[in-house]
């Protein structure tokens, strides 16, 4: 008989969850995709902390823990997995996983004892790790293998896994699968996969429940995650995006004068790396192992020197203080926004070089205010950006690069952890980019719906090119969480 | 009877009575003071930490018992909950109890049950009368006489006579699933009848031996008329073959039973108001008009709200081209009676 780890019952929390029915069985991997992101995080909330409900009731191990009467605000067994890694960086995997959780009881370090111990809980997972090693000091994927093991380690009742694909890269969530099977299959443990892309939520979940505004929307079993039937609830982002004309844009390959050259790089785990951008060209640069995007774009940024080669611009060396170049890191809507500044400031915060003497003359400003008010609201000189959601600061973020018109844009995982709707708009704007003559580099772990919007994909293997498709080409290229072009597919 | 301390409104007049004392004490004391009988001004320690008392008691004992009423009686004013309101720890004072107690009574369970029940063998009696459902049923046994295939009327009159001695005779709320997809199968054979191959019907079993799972007792007529609602608004319209899937599921204290099919789905406003049916507490529906459509569901989710208790019922979720799910979800019991 199986055993019920966590059940919600018609668990309401008005205006952003409502009637939400959910259960998850012991050694099981659920996905949960939100197709818009309204819910998400409270949902997740309900799972970890008994807060107050306005309806409904929570079950954690068949025990009622919450409901609409009482809510005692205290934890539930459950660990959630994201981007910030809960482990701490300057200690020891060693102390993360024994030391540094609730159960130790133990007042002397047994360093012989843990050290095995650590072994042969990593030996099922084919996976070694220096007991001693700093947690600062191991990939991506290791901290999050270890971050399991320290879940088990404390019988959490649940582990939710959020939106790993933007920190972990392709070729580890290939070697993810087995070991989730493993702990799940093996150790009983419970996983929730959260996550916004339904390839990737089906290649590691036995059910999947699909969220929209707040509602579950869909239950799918196994032999119902298919794409024809999640074409049906995204048929919006199938109309806009991969049946309009916006797809005859992308794929001409006529040659044009290069924009952006790196020549022969070599920095960090970046091996001898050859690139060339041409003008209003979109380039994916994928770097399925997460060795070097980040020093990449570092590079780019900080105008740090390369051991050896060089990053041309035009033929001359690389500024990247100049306006015509934009770089965009991760999570831009936190990033990019300066909290103090109004909305106006924001978005006009890089556009001083197109309207003469913009910060001296009121009227100029106000002028723009009225016509950016249609897509931004009223009074944008009196709201700072914290008074919105991410959806309206990423599109504060864009809009400023197009009223900034860049000729060079590098952005890295620009559709990590946002909703299909957010998805939809950002390569609306990606399109009109291109459309006015900007070369676009998108540094990626995971491809998500880069190739929606990409001339050509560069696959990196151990720091330099391996290989490139062109857009007719895609179809070649079999990722775990992707979606590909219709025009390729034929 | 309970104590007066157990009602909002004494605790009321004992706050605004604390209150009351507290001030004339501080004055008191302040007059004293002033007049130099009292030297320390440590009287004033006294006076604050009384009141942080008195605030601390009535946070707890007023402030948070109010705002418990008040959400329950939002929940029952948008039908959210019934029982809730009568089962209130802390009223607000005594005519409120003897309100709530009319309330319960008004509310019987068994009242409403029974006239959910009759409701149910109305629906269902309501179909056999039903003209079209007849004369389909009936043109099967012609067509199938004049085919002189003597076997096979045989089998579709008793499937028939099957159905009504079932849906008519067994007056108890509880039967056993095996009973219950009995009947189920029943009517989709006396439906394949019409609708020949283009409907399917697919039961599996999840989570436990499949004759375990048979054992467990579900009220009478669940099933039926969610695989009714599945075949005449789902998969009749459905050009080509239609599946309709049953699926059980067990688990320490539950069973889930979901029926789906890929039939056309429903536009997102009906959804809505279905929804909204099914998670709100009405019995408008019994006197509703017929063309309404969804009435029974609202009625199998009402009597399995009324016999097992408000976490348990119908969930609802559907859309178009891919088709309507019903999940359901009860107590795993064999026993006769409900479980408490």
């Amino acid at each position: 008989m199986r055993e019920e780890v966590f059940r919600l019952e018609q668990v309401s929390i008005p205006p952003v969850l409502h009637d939400i029915h959910l259960h998850l069985y012991r050694g099981e991997i659920v996905a949960l995709i939100g197709l818009n992101a309204l819910g998400i995080d409270e949902l997740l909330g309900i799972f970890q902390k008994n807060a107050a409900l306005h309806y409904g009731h929570v079950y954690c191990r068949n025990v009622l823990v919450n409901d609409y009467l009482g809510s005692n605000h205290s934890q539930n067994p459950v660990t959630i997995i994201e981007r910030n890694s809960m482990l701490i960086e300057t200690m020891s995997v060693e102390d993360n996983l024994f030391i540094l959780r609730k159960r130790s009881r133990q007042h002397l370090i047994h360093s012989k004892l843990l050290g095995s111990q650590m072994q042969a809980l990593l030996q099922p997972l084919s996976l070694s790790i220096e007991p001693k090693t700093l947690v600062k000091d191991i990939s991506s994927f290791e901290k999050l293998v270890i971050q399991f093991l320290k879940a088990s380690l404390a019988h959490s009742a649940l582990v939710i896994l959020r939106d790993i694909s933007t920190f972990v890269s392709e070729v580890d969530l290939a070697r993810l699968k087995p070991i989730l099977t493993y702990l799940s299959q093996e150790k009983g443990m419970t996983f929730l996969y959260v996550c916004n892309h339904h390839q990737e939520a089906f290649h590691f979940a036995s059910r999947c429940y699909l969220m929209r505004e707040g509602r579950i929307i869909k239950h799918l079993y196994a032999d119902q995650m298919t794409d024809a039937i999640i074409n049906c609830y995204a048929n919006e982002f199938t109309e806009s995006v991969e049946l309009s004309d916006r797809q005859q844009q992308y794929g001409l390959q006529s040659k044009t004068d290069a924009l952006l050259k790196l020549d022969h790089l070599v920095y960090g785990n970046i091996d001898d790396l050859n690139l060339v951008v041409h003008k209003q060209e979109t380039v994916v640069l994928l770097d399925s192992e997460n060795l070097v995007i980040h020093q990449l774009f570092d590079l780019l940024g900080k105008s740090n020197q390369a051991y050896e080669g060089a990053i041309e611009y035009r033929n001359k060396p690389f500024r990247p203080s100049s306006r015509s170049i934009a770089l965009v890191p991760p999570k831009p809507d936190m990033s990019l926004i300066f909290p103090q500044l109004s909305v106006l400031d924001n978005l006009l915060f890089t556009s001083d070089h197109k309207i003469s003497n913009l910060w001296f003359t009121i009227h100029r400003r106000s002028a723009l205010a009225g016509e950016l008010e249609q897509k931004f609201g009223p009074h944008l000189a009196k709201k700072v950006p914290s008074d919105f959601d991410q959806a309206y600061r990423l599109r504060l973020v864009y809009h400023r690069l197009l009223l900034q018109k860049p000729e060079f844009i590098c952005v890295v995982q620009p559709f990590a952890s946002v909703d299909m709707y957010q998805r939809m708009e950002l390569i609306s704007y990606f399109d009109l980019f291109k459309q006015r003559g900007s070369s676009i580099l998108i540094l990626a772990v995971s491809l998500s719906d880069c190739l929606q919007i990409a001339d050509r994909l560069v696959i990196l293997k151990e720091g330099r090119v391996h290989h490139q498709l062109f857009r007719n080409e895609f179809s070649q290229y079999h990722g775990i969480a992707g979606s590909i072009p219709m025009q390729s597919k034929e | 009877m309970a104590r007066r301390t157990y009602y909002l409104e004494t605790r009321v007049v004992l706050l605004v009575l604390s209150l009351t004392i507290l001030i004339i004490l501080t004055l008191m004391l302040a007059l004293l003071y002033r007049q130099d009988r009292i030297t320390s001004p440590l009287f004033l320690l006294l006076i604050v930490s009384a009141t942080l008392i008195v605030g601390f008691v009535s946070y707890y004992t007023l402030y948070l018992p109010y705002g418990r009423t008040k959400h329950i009686m939002q929940l029952f004013a948008s039908g959210y909950t019934f029982h809730a309101i009568v089962d209130d720890k802390i009223p607000l004072n005594k005519e409120m109890v003897d309100l709530n107690k009319t309330l319960e009574t008004l509310l019987n369970t068994d009242q409403i049950m029974n006239a959910s029940k009759r409701q149910a063998q109305f629906l269902a009696l309501q179909n056999q009368i039903n003209p079209h459902f007849l004369y389909n049923t009936l043109e099967g046994i012609r067509s199938e006489a004049l085919l002189a295939g003597l076997d096979s009327v045989a089998t579709m009159t008793e499937a028939l006579s099957t159905f009504f001695r079932y849906t008519i005779s067994n007056v108890e709320n509880l039967v056993s699933l095996q009973q219950e997809l009995e009947n189920t199968k029943n009517y989709f054979f006396i439906q394949q009848f019409r609708f020949g191959n283009r409907i399917k019907l697919h039961i599996s079993f999840e989570g436990e031996q499949e004759n375990e799972v048979l054992q467990y007792r579900i009220p009478k007529l669940t099933l039926q008329p969610i695989v009714e609602n599945c075949i005449v608004h789902g998969l009749e319209c459905k050009v080509g073959v239609g599946n309709l899937y049953i699926r059980v599921e067990t688990s320490e204290s539950r069973l889930f039973i979901t029926v789906r099919d890929d039939g056309v789905g429903m536009q997102e406003d009906v959804l809505q108001q279905m929804q909204k049916k099914l998670s709100t507490r009405s019995f408008d529906y019994v006197k509703r008009d017929e063309h309404q459509g969804g009435i029974a569901l609202v009625n199998v989710n009402n009597r399995i709200k009324l016999l097992f208790g408000e976490q348990y019922g119908l969930t609802v979720t559907s859309c178009v081209g891919v088709g309507t799910d019903v999940a359901i979800s009860l107590p795993r019991s064999k026993g006769e009676e409900p479980p408490a």
